[in-house]
C-alpha cells in the first residue's frame, strides 16, 4: 500500500474547478496532485531520471482512493489586482533588434567580398557592404534618438489618454482587473491519496525527495506540505463507475503529455492539462450493487462531427445507415455478423450487434437537437475477436483517410461520411474521456438511473392500433398496447419490466424532435412503416444504459436517455 | 510555556532540512472589546447576496460556525511590505531597496519615493521598467537591472541582492523584455485574518443640516457661470422653452435640490449588506513556506564545488528566512489597524511565538519571535549570506521618474485642477 499525506498548511485549500472558474476544487483531483509532483521534478536544474521513471510507474498505476473531510466554501467574490502591463516608453526591444540584424548583414556583406573572384563581382560585393554599413548606422542613429527621447518630456499636447496612462502607474490609480480565488476550509487539513495494491519498491525513495519538494496544490497560496507514508485513514472516495464524482486522473503516459502541453503553454497560457476523467463515490455507497443492464456495452467509439451540415436528429437513421455501410465498406469480407446484423445465411442475426447511434444536442436550454456526432455501441458481451473486427474496421477506414487526405503531416484526417444530396459529414474520433460536449460522453446516456425519456422516438415492433383514432375508447386502448409494446421491448434488450411507461408524441426535453418529425421508418419502400412514439420509463430500479429501445435501435431510433431524480420527467 | 528565542541555528536546520513550513496562529479582539464590531472588506456581489463580505460557514470542533474574511492574502502581503518598509526607513532593518525618486521633480515632490516594497509587482513593476537612473539609462539597462531580467528561479542570485522581497512575496516578470517568459517566482508567505463566529449588523447614515436648509428649495445652473449654482430665477440659466436648468454636479444626487450642493438633511438609511460584524475572536494564520524556499537556487558565478554550493544557498535562504520572520515580527508590532472602524488586537498578552512545523507531521518546535530578536536575525544572516558572495546593500540603485513620466502626471495635475468645468460640460 502506498499513501501520500497532504497538510494543507493553511488550512484552506485555494484550487478553481478545472470546469468552473467560479467553484473551488474539493477535494484534491489526483490530477492535480500529481502535477504538482511533476513540477517539482521538472524544476530541478536537471531533472533526475530516476524520479521521471518513478513518476511514470505512478501515473500507470489504477486511480488511488482519497481519504479527505468535508469542506466549506468561502463564498466568492471578485478580487480587483492591479495590472502590469501600463507601459509609457517605446521598449527598446524590436529596434535593438533590427539593429543587430543590420550587423548581421554587414558581415555577411564582407564575407561575400573575400569570397568574390572576379573583378567585377568583387566591386559590387564592395557596393553591396557600402549599402549594408549605411543601413547599420541609420537603424543604430534611430535607436539614439528612442533613448534621446526618454530624457526630453513630451513636447506636443499630450492626449487625455496619454495623462491617464501616466498617472495609473502610480500604484494607488493603477488600473485593476478582476480576478477569482474559490477557496475552501477544510474540515480537516490533512488529505491522503491511497493507491491500495501498489508497492512502491525501488520507486519509494525518488517518490519521497519528489513529495518533500511539493510547495503548493492549487494556488500559490494554497501551501501544503507533502510526504509518502505508510499508513493512511480509511478512504472517504474510492473509484466507482457508478459514482457522481468525476475527477481527473493520471493515467500511463501521463508525464510525457505534461511535457507536450507545457511546450505550448509554458506556464503562462491558461490551460486546462490533459488528464483522464475517473468517476468517484463515498465510501458508504461505493459497494458493489447490482445493477441492471442492457445488452449494449458502455465502451462505446464516439466520432464527433467536425465539419459538414448541420443535421437535425431527425435524420439520425440515415446518418446512422451511413455508417454502419462504411463500417461494412472497411471491414473484412465476409463482413462479421457484429456489422452486418446478419447470419451467414443472410437471416437476421440473433444475438445483439453493433449499433450506430447518432448522439444528438438535447438537453440543456438552448439545445438544438442537432446530431453532434455518432457513436458506435459494441454490444455488452461482445467477444474480444469481434470486437477487434469492429476497431479493425474502423482502422482501415482511417487509414484510407489518411491516405487520401492532401497533407501527409496531419496524422488523423476528420473521416468523410457521404450522404447523398445532404452533403459530406467530416468526423473525427474523440478519445476516451476527453469528449468536450455532454452530449458526447458515454456516461451521459449510460448512467445508472430510474427513469428515462426518449430523444428520438421509439419505433414500435408491433402497431398498437390506431393512436389518433376518433372513437376515445380505441384510441385508448391503442396508447396502452403501445406502452406494453415499449415494456416488452426494454425485456429484450435484458432490461426489467419498466414499473411506469407513458407514451408521447412529444417530450418537453429540450431539443427533441416530435415523433412525427421523423421521416417513416424504414426508408424501403417495401417494408411495413412502424409507428414512433416517444416514450417515459420508469424503472422500480437503476438500470444501466445505454437504453435503446424498438426496431430502430440499432439505428439510433429509440434512444433513451436517464433523468436525474430532481429533473422533471417531460410528462 | 517557556519558549525559548528562535536561533540562527533553528533557522539553518529548518531551511536545509525537513521542515515543512515556520507558521504562526494569533487570536485578535477588536480594540473595543470582545464583542465590538468590525467592518470587514466589501466586495462586489450580485444583488441576491445578502451581504458583501466574504462568508463560510466552517465545522470547528464539530459546530458550525460562520466565518469571514477580514483581511484577504494580498492585503496582508501588502502590509508586511509597508510594515517592513517603516522598519528600514527607521534603519532598524537593512536590505536591499530600490526606489523611484519624485522628491526632486517639481510639483512632484509629495509623491516621495515609490520603493519596490510599495509598488504593486514589486521590482517587475512597470513604474521602475519605465524609470531611469542618474545617468539617464533605463532601470532595465542598469546592471542592476538587465541582472534582475536575466534571472530565473534557478538563478536567483541577482534578486537576492536587489529585492530580496520579491523572493518571499513572490514576483512574475511577466511585462518585461522577456513578455511572457519571464522570471517567475512564487511567493513563500502567506497569511489571512478570519474572524470566527461571525454575526452581521446594520449601519446607518444620515445628516441633519447645521442651518437647517430645507428640501424644498430649487437650485439652477447660472446662466453667467455653468459651474455655479443660484436660487434667484433671474440669474439661472435658461434651456430652449425659457425653463431654467436644475442644476446638478457629476457624483451627486438630487438633481435641482439642495442636496446637489451638499445642504439640507439625508434621510437616514440603513445599510444591511455591508453593516459590520461581531465575531467571537479573530485568528490570523501566517505560514513561512520552506519547500518554496528551498526551490530558489543560487549558483553563483565560480564554479559547482557541491559543499561550497550548498552553504551558499543555505545562507540565502536563511537570510530570507529572517527577512519574512522580520516581516511577521514587524506587522504584529504595528497592530492591526486594518481599515476604518476595524482596529484588532492580539487576544492574550503573550509573546509572538513561531512554530517550526515538521515535513511528515508530529509535534512542532515552537518558539518566540520579537521585533528584536528578528532584526538580529536578519543582520547575523545577512553577513553570512555576504561572506558567500551574496551582498545586501541598503539601495543598490536609485532611479528617477522618465521626465516623460513626470511631465505628464503634472499636466494632469494642472488640468484636473482646473479641470472640473471641461468635466461638467462633457458630461
Amino acid at each position: 500500500m502506498l499513501a501520500l499525506r497532504i497538510d494543507y498548511l493553511t488550512g484552506r485549500s485555494t484550487a478553481t474547478s478545472y470546469n468552473d472558474r467560479s467553484a473551488a476544487e474539493w477535494p484534491p483531483h489526483p490530477a492535480r496532485v500529481f502535477s504538482a509532483l511533476v513540477a517539482a521534478w521538472a524544476d530541478a536544474d536537471e531533472p533526475d531520471a530516476t524520479e521521471r521513471a518513478a513518476l511514470d510507474w505512478l501515473a500507470a498505476q489504477p486511480p488511488p482512493s482519497i481519504a479527505a473531510s468535508d469542506s466549506s466554501a468561502r463564498t466568492v467574490v471578485t478580487h480587483f489586482v492591479p495590472v502590469n502591463d501600463t507601459a509609457l516608453l517605446k521598449s527598446f526591444g524590436k529596434q535593438r533588434a533590427k539593429v543587430a540584424a543590420a550587423l548581421a548583414a554587414v558581415d555577411e556583406a564582407e564575407a561575400l567580398v573575400s569570397n568574390a573572384a572576379a573583378e567585377r563581382e568583387r566591386q559590387r560585393a564592395e557596393r553591396a557592404v557600402a549599402s549594408a554599413r549605411a543601413k547599420a548606422e541609420r537603424e543604430q542613429q534611430k535607436l539614439l534618438a528612442y533613448m534621446l527621447a526618454d530624457q526630453s518630456a513630451e513636447s506636443a499636447t499630450p492626449s487625455v489618454a496619454a495623462l491617464e496612462q501616466a498617472v495609473s502607474m502610480l500604484p494607488e490609480r493603477r488600473t485593476r482587473q478582476a480576478r477569482t480565488f474559490p477557496s475552501v476550509t477544510p474540515v480537516d487539513p490533512v488529505v491522503h491519496l491511497v493507491w491500495e495494491n501498489a508497492e512502491a519498491a525501488q520507486h519509494g525513495a525518488a517518490l519521497e525527495r519528489l513529495a518533500r519538494r511539493v510547495v503548493r496544490i492549487g494556488h500559490s497560496s494554497s501551501f501544503v506540505s507533502c510526504a509518502f507514508v505508510d499508513t493512511a485513514p480509511a478512504a472517504t472516495y474510492v473509484p466507482s463507475d457508478d459514482g457522481d464524482m468525476v475527477l481527473r486522473v493520471p493515467g500511463p503516459g501521463q508525464v510525457a503529455r505534461l511535457e507536450s502541453a507545457f511546450a505550448l503553454h509554458r506556464e503562462v497560457e491558461p490551460r486546462v492539462l490533459p488528464y483522464p476523467f475517473q468517476r468517484y463515490a463515498p465510501t458508504a455507497s461505493a459497494g458493489k450493487v447490482d445493477i441492471a443492464e442492457s445488452v449494449f456495452g458502455n465502451d462505446w467509439i464516439v466520432l464527433r462531427q467536425v465539419d459538414g451540415p448541420r443535421l437535425s436528429s431527425t435524420l439520425a437513421v440515415e446518418v446512422a445507415e451511413a455508417l454502419r455501410g462504411a463500417l461494412l465498406a472497411y471491414a473484412d469480407d465476409p463482413p462479421p455478423e457484429v456489422l452486418s446484423g446478419h447470419k451467414p445465411d443472410g437471416g437476421p442475426s440473433d444475438t445483439p450487434h453493433v449499433a450506430a447511434v447518432p448522439l444528438p444536442f438535447v438537453g440543456s436550454a438552448h439545445s438544438t437537437g442537432a446530431i453532434l456526432g455518432v457513436a458506435v455501441v459494441m454490444p455488452r458481451h461482445i467477444s474480444p475477436g469481434d470486437r477487434r473486427a469492429v476497431v479493425r474496421a474502423l482502422g482501415n477506414w482511417e487509414q484510407a483517410a489518411r491516405e487520401s487526405y492532401d497533407d501527409p503531416e496531419v496524422d488523423a484526417p476528420p473521416l468523410d461520411l457521404r450522404l447523398g444530396a445532404r452533403g459530406v459529414l467530416k468526423l473525427e474520433r474523440v478519445a476516451w474521456g476527453t469528449a468536450p460536449l455532454v452530449n458526447l460522453r458515454p456516461e451521459t446516456w449510460c448512467r445508472p438511473a430510474r427513469r428515462w425519456i426518449s430523444v428520438t422516438p421509439v419505433a414500435l415492433d408491433r402497431n398498437p392500433g390506431n393512436l389518433f383514432s376518433r372513437d376515445a375508447q380505441a384510441a385508448e386502448q391503442a396508447w396502452q398496447a403501445a406502452a406494453n409494446i415499449i415494456s416488452t421491448g426494454c425485456e429484450r434488450i435484458s432490461l426489467p419490466r419498466p414499473s411506469r411507461v407513458e407514451v408521447l408524441p412529444s417530450v418537453t426535453t429540450h431539443g427533441v424532435a416530435k415523433a412525427r418529425a421523423f421521416p417513416p421508418f424504414p426508408q424501403d419502400p417495401g417494408k411495413v412503416r412502424r409507428v414512433k412514439v416517444h416514450a417515459f420509463v420508469e424503472f422500480a430500479e437503476p438500470v444501466r444504459g445505454p437504453v435503446m429501445l424498438g426496431a430502430g435501435r440499432y439505428y439510433g431510433l429509440g434512444l433513451l436517455r436517464p433523468l436525474r431524480d430532481e429533473e422533471g420527467g417531460g410528462v | 510555556m517557556a519558549d525559548r528565542p528562535i536561533t540562527l541555528e533553528v533557522l539553518h536546520g529548518a531551511v536545509s532540512g525537513d521542515a515543512a513550513a515556520i507558521r504562526t496562529v494569533t487570536r485578535l479582539q477588536p480594540a473595543g472589546g470582545p464583542g465590538d464590531k468590525v467592518f470587514p472588506p466589501t466586495y462586489a456581489t450580485d444583488r441576491s447576496t445578502p451581504t458583501r463580505y466574504a462568508l463560510e460557514t466552517r465545522r470547528i470542533d464539530g459546530e458550525e460556525r460562520l466565518t469571514v474574511l477580514l483581511d484577504s492574502v494580498a492585503s496582508q502581503a501588502n502590509r508586511m511590505e509597508e510594515a517592513l518598509l517603516a522598519a528600514w526607513e527607521e534603519r532598524r532593518l537593512d536590505f536591499p531597496v530600490i526606489s523611484v525618486d519624485f522628491s526632486a521633480q517639481d510639483g512632484l515632490e509629495d509623491l516621495g519615493r515609490i520603493s519596490t516594497l510599495q509598488a504593486p509587482h514589486r521590482i517587475a513593476d512597470a513604474l521602475l521598467r519605465d524609470s531611469i537612473a542618474e545617468d539617464g539609462t533605463r532601470f532595465r539597462d542598469t546592471p542592476v537591472g538587465a541582472a534582475y531580467t536575466d534571472a530565473t528561479v534557478r538563478a536567483a542570485d541577482a534578486i537576492f541582492e536587489s529585492c530580496p522581497t520579491a523572493l518571499i512575496f513572490g514576483v512574475w516578470d511577466s511585462t518585461g523584455p522577456r513578455g511572457g517568459l519571464g522570471n517567475k517566482i512564487q511567493r513563500a508567505l502567506v497569511s489571512e485574518i478570519v474572524g470566527v463566529g461571525v454575526v452581521s449588523g446594520v449601519k446607518t447614515a444620515s445628516r441633519i443640516d447645521p442651518v437647517g436648509i430645507q428640501a424644498n428649495v430649487d437650485v439652477y445652473h447660472r446662466a453667467d457661470d455653468h459651474d455655479e449654482w443660484t436660487i434667484v430665477l433671474g440669474e439661472a440659466l435658461k434651456e430652449k422653452g425659457g425653463k431654467p436648468v436644475p442644476f446638478s454636479r457629476k457624483g451627486s444626487e438630487g438633481k435641482g435640490k439642495p442636496s446637489a450642493i451638499n445642504h439640507s438633511n439625508v434621510a437616514p438609511t440603513i445599510d444591511a449588506t455591508a453593516g459590520g460584524v461581531t465575531f467571537d475572536y479573530a485568528v490570523q494564520t501566517t505560514v513561512l513556506s520552506l519547500p518554496a524556499l528551498r526551490r530558489l537556487r543560487f549558483p553563483g558565478t565560480n564554479g559547482s564545488d557541491p559543499a561550497a554550493r550548498n552553504a551558499r544557498e543555505r545562507a540565502a535562504r536563511t537570510a530570507l528566512a529572517a527577512l519574512a520572520l522580520a516581516a511577521i515580527a514587524e506587522l504584529r508590532e504595528r497592530g492591526y489597524d486594518l481599515r476604518s472602524r476595524s482596529l484588532l488586537i492580539p487576544e492574550s498578552g503573550d509573546p509572538l511565538t513561531v512554530e517550526v512545523v515538521p515535513a511528515a507531521g508530529g509535534e512542532p518546535a515552537r518558539y518566540t519571535l520579537s521585533v528584536d530578536i528578528a532584526a538580529e536575525l536578519v543582520r547575523a544572516a545577512a553577513a553570512e549570506a555576504a561572506s558567500h558572495g551574496l551582498t545586501w546593500q541598503r539601495e543598490p540603485l536609485v532611479l528617477r521618474p522618465a521626465p516623460k513620466l513626470a511631465e505628464l502626471i503634472r499636466e494632469s495635475r494642472r488640468r484636473a485642477a482646473e479641470g472640473d468645468v471641461a468635466e461638467a460640460e462633457a458630461s
